[in-house]
């Protein structure tokens, strides 16, 4: 029987003879023979000048100085985001955390509570809930909460409340006079309810708050207001970069200014 | 032209002296002009310098023979040309949107401009076979190393060149 190969006899003969290059001889010297074509010795001294010229430093070309400013121009922008604290929290976490460890203290982002009655630190309350399934009061704890309300800096403690319910100045439920607890402003222990703001200033209708408690947090940054209404007597109030308010329950004209920290006389 | 002369030890020397560069300029510099040439390459001196700027700045790296060093080069040669090729085609493209005439080099005369005219009646794919092949000198393994393509192929790609390049020079 005989037997055929994948390829037609036709096609294997071509193959056998690709590579004869017999009858091809006087194209292939004319093909060399451009090969060996004398070059223009000017244009050979111009090419070899060119080739044996330094190449230009890596720092030198456009390119990487380009990279240079736009690399340069990313890390400025991100520390100053992130030291002014404008930086999303997670991301502002993460720039806290990384520049802590070379000794750059920026603010931080999240500010969980992770007390010691929590176990361990957890990202935030869901991740401690998760973690603690067999325990009825997990869900109830402040674990892994934002402290942004019970920080020491607002004026209530650290340790959480029996109820696992927000204190007074928590953030949650109803405001505490909305219980009859008395009038807005009435108890002087009374913080605003968030101490990171800037403080309002007083308007007519509204009954004045009272300097800052020593527990209030003010922010340094934030420009003073210095409510005065006209009294009586002269009186002579030195601003510190803190909220000052003086009143009279005589007067009947309310002026307010917003000055930086100096000496201010009210007649 | 075979690069069994070449007077060179490059794999062994630290750097490239202004001797190492001129030695091999002199050397492989008519070959590769003519490549260039046979290509259709319109600036060949433009395209020839760029070639021996590439050599000598990785000349110092190199390692192997003198037969390794000329397909080396023509490796350069041969992705400077694709290079170029990229660049008069995308300003062909540009000048087709400005207004005014396209101002375009004249290429030089080749020295044998029948044969050249004949190469470029070829599909690319198959002039550059041929040029690789008969007026850079290399083997077919090296031609099918710089073009990416398996060996038959390149075969049949030279089979088919010289055929057509036959039937193009043949007198009408």
């Amino acid at each position: 029987m005989r037997v055929r190969g994948p390829y037609p006899r036709g096609a294997c003969r071509r193959l056998l003879h690709m590579e004869n290059l017999e009858g091809d001889q006087q194209i292939l010297d004319r093909l060399q023979n451009l090969a060996r074509q004398s070059m223009d010795p000017a244009m050979a001294t111009r090419v070899l000048e060119r080739a044996r010229r330094r190449p230009r430093p890596w720092w030198r070309s456009t390119k990487a100085k380009v990279g240079a400013g736009v690399a340069g121009g990313f890390f400025a922008g991100s520390f100053g985001l992130a030291s002014a604290g404008a930086l999303p929290a997670p991301v502002q976490e993460a720039a806290h955390s990384t520049l802590a460890a070379v000794g750059i203290s920026v603010p931080p982002g999240h500010n969980r509570y992770n007390g010691p009655e929590c176990g361990g630190t957890y990202a935030n309350h869901g991740a401690y809930v998760r973690a603690h399934k067999g325990d009825p009061a997990a869900a109830q704890s402040r674990c892994g909460k934002p402290t942004v309300a019970n920080s020491p800096a607002s004026g209530a403690s650290t340790s959480p409340p029996e109820s696992g319910r927000p204190g007074k100045s928590g953030r949650h439920g109803p405001p505490p006079w909305a219980h009859g607890q008395g009038k807005p402003g009435s108890d002087s222990t009374e913080s605003p309810d968030d101490s990171t703001e800037p403080p309002e200033t007083t308007s007519p209708g509204a009954a004045p708050s009272v300097a800052p408690t020593a527990g209030t947090q003010v922010n340094p940054a934030a420009p003073a207001t210095t409510t005065t209404t006209a009294a009586p007597a002269p009186t002579t109030t030195v601003a510190p970069p803190t909220t000052t308010t003086s009143s009279s329950s005589t007067t009947s004209s309310t002026t307010t200014s917003t000055v930086p920290p100096t000496t201010t006389t009210a007649p | 032209m075979t690069a069994a002369g070449l007077p060179l030890t490059l794999s062994a020397a630290p750097a490239v002296g202004p001797t190492d560069l001129a030695t091999l300029f002199a050397e492989l510099g008519p070959a590769v002009s003519g490549y260039l040439g046979a290509c259709g390459c319109g600036a060949v001196e433009d395209v020839l310098g760029e070639v021996f700027v590439r050599v000598a700045k990785a000349l110092p790296r190199f390692e192997g023979s003198s037969a390794g060093l000329r397909s080396w080069v023509f490796t350069i040669a041969y992705r400077c040309m694709v290079d170029q090729h990229r660049w008069v085609r995308r300003q062909q493209r540009l000048l087709r949107r400005l207004p005014g005439p396209a101002a375009a080099p004249a290429p030089a005369e080749p020295l044998d401009p029948e044969l050249v005219r004949a190469l470029s009646s070829l599909t690319p794919e198959q002039r550059q076979v041929i040029t690789l092949r008969f007026v850079a000198d290399l083997s077919l393994q090296e031609v099918a190393d710089i073009t990416g393509k398996p060996v038959g192929s390149v075969k049949s790609l030279q089979r088919r060149g010289l055929d057509a390049l036959k039937a193009a020079l043949a007198p009408q």
